[in-house]
């Protein structure tokens, strides 16, 4: 019996050593994010100019329109002055608009904070640019892409996910407004429809990992 | 080009001064072809297909074959990376018949900027590609397959216009590539079955 044991911890060994290589913490990405109809969980994250910034920072919100953007991603680029659009339209109505940069600056440097302080101010955002850099929020909400849009009602009830509208490149020839139709059908007391569109976009950098040891690597 | 040398400096500067119209000419011709060249970075190197109807007619040329496709733009960086190895990949098959596709997604009004100037500092010579500019991406990124979201890099394996497997992520290196096409490559044909033929 004594000779089994070295082989019983070698055994463990082994076995923490895999499940250490396969834990999904390695792969936020793959988690699963909410469902329409879900509630989202309130996050605290810090602004471009250093404030924090909660949903619960606003009260009286209707809901919130969430966007997961980035600094370079020629999507994101596309969208950025219809996000001041959106955040005009419907601040006043009761649905501010909420930017998060969810990419890793470990991962590509334009997407660190001073970066985003400088997108902020050059395209004049009237909303915040939050920076979800340790990557805890994106994540719960499946967020996959730059830019990928969460509306949410003022019980963080999750109504729409996807898309802003039917044409990145060209506002002139969009036709079908997602963001703009599911708030509509919000303020008159229904539920978007269509609750979720695909889109073609950037995806969300992550920290490079170590897949074994979680160090984070300085490459990539 | 071989360095010029003080003879043939001296030797221009003679004929120069004995025929100097002609040498005018010949310095002439000299800049127009290196103008050209400057400007015409392939001509016919990319179709450009606006809805992705037209795509899928392109693609359905290929039907009797296997045929990789991959979804790219140049702005995704994990796609960059791994798009010599699907250069590196038509090369191996291509006595296979294995046709590889590269549907670039960048905005039609950058490719100037974007994907010329890729392809102009990256020559990947035995790609096919396509650029995909419907801008619709809710409408047809269903269509491609209903287990993609979207997001990029994406690849897919037909074999004869069937799906036969899709990749929703980057390949680490070109074995790994190799790997996910392998399965569904036909064996070159032989000697033997040409014959049969």
């Amino acid at each position: 019996m004594k000779g089994l044991l070295p082989l019983v911890v070698l055994l463990f060994a082994a076995l923490i050593l895999v499940n250490a290589r396969f834990s999904p913490e390695t792969n936020p990405i793959e988690m699963r994010g909410y469902m329409i109809g879900e509630q989202a969980e309130d996050f605290t994250l810090k602004n471009y100019d250093g404030r924090l910034v909660s949903l619960s920072s606003y009260p009286n919100a209707k809901g919130f329109i969430l966007v997961f953007t980035s600094n370079h991603c020629p999507y994101a680029e596309a969208y950025e002055d219809r996000l001041v659009g959106l955040y005009h339209q419907y601040a006043a109505l009761g649905y501010p608009l909420i930017a998060i940069n969810p990419n890793a600056p470990e991962a590509n440097p334009d997407d660190n904070a001073q970066a985003n302080a400088q997108k902020a101010k050059s395209k004049r955002f009237p909303f915040p640019y939050l920076s979800d850099s340790l990557q805890q929020v994106f994540p719960r909400f499946g967020a996959t892409r730059t830019p990928h849009v969460f509306v949410l009602d003022s019980n963080r009830i999750v109504k729409y996910i996807g898309t802003i509208d039917d044409n990145a490149e060209a506002p002139h020839r969009v036709k079908k407004r997602y963001v703009e139709d599911a708030i509509n059908s919000m303020l008159s007391g229904g539920d978007p429809f269509p609750t979720t569109t695909k889109t073609v976009g950037c995806k969300i950098r992550l920290i490079p990992r170590d897949s074994i040891t979680g160090r984070i690597k300085q490459d990539d | 080009m071989h360095s010029i040398s003080i003879q043939e400096v001296f030797f221009f500067i003679i004929m120069h001064l004995r025929f100097p119209s002609l040498i005018t000419f010949i310095i002439c011709l000299f800049a127009v072809s290196l103008i050209a060249q400057d400007q015409a970075p392939t001509p016919e190197r990319y179709k450009v297909f606006d809805t992705y109807d037209d795509l899928q007619a392109h693609i359905s040329k290929y039907a009797s074959q296997t045929v990789v496709i991959n979804f790219w733009a140049t702005y995704c960086a994990p796609c960059v990376k791994e798009v010599p190895f699907f250069d590196q990949l038509q090369e191996k098959y291509r006595a296979n018949n294995v046709k590889v596709i590269m549907v670039n997604l960048d905005f039609k009004s950058q490719l100037k900027q974007r994907l010329d100037k890729y392809l102009n500092d990256h020559p990947i010579p035995n790609l096919e590609i396509v650029v995909l500019a419907d801008q619709d991406a809710d409408s047809w990124v269903p269509r491609v397959t209903s287990d993609w979201d979207g997001s990029l890099p994406f690849t897919m394996v037909l074999n004869k216009g069937v799906l036969k497997d899709t990749h929703r992520q980057e390949f680490s290196d070109f074995d790994d590539l190799v790997k996910f096409v392998a399965p569904h490559v036909p064996p070159k044909p032989t000697l033997a079955s040409k014959r049969r033929r």
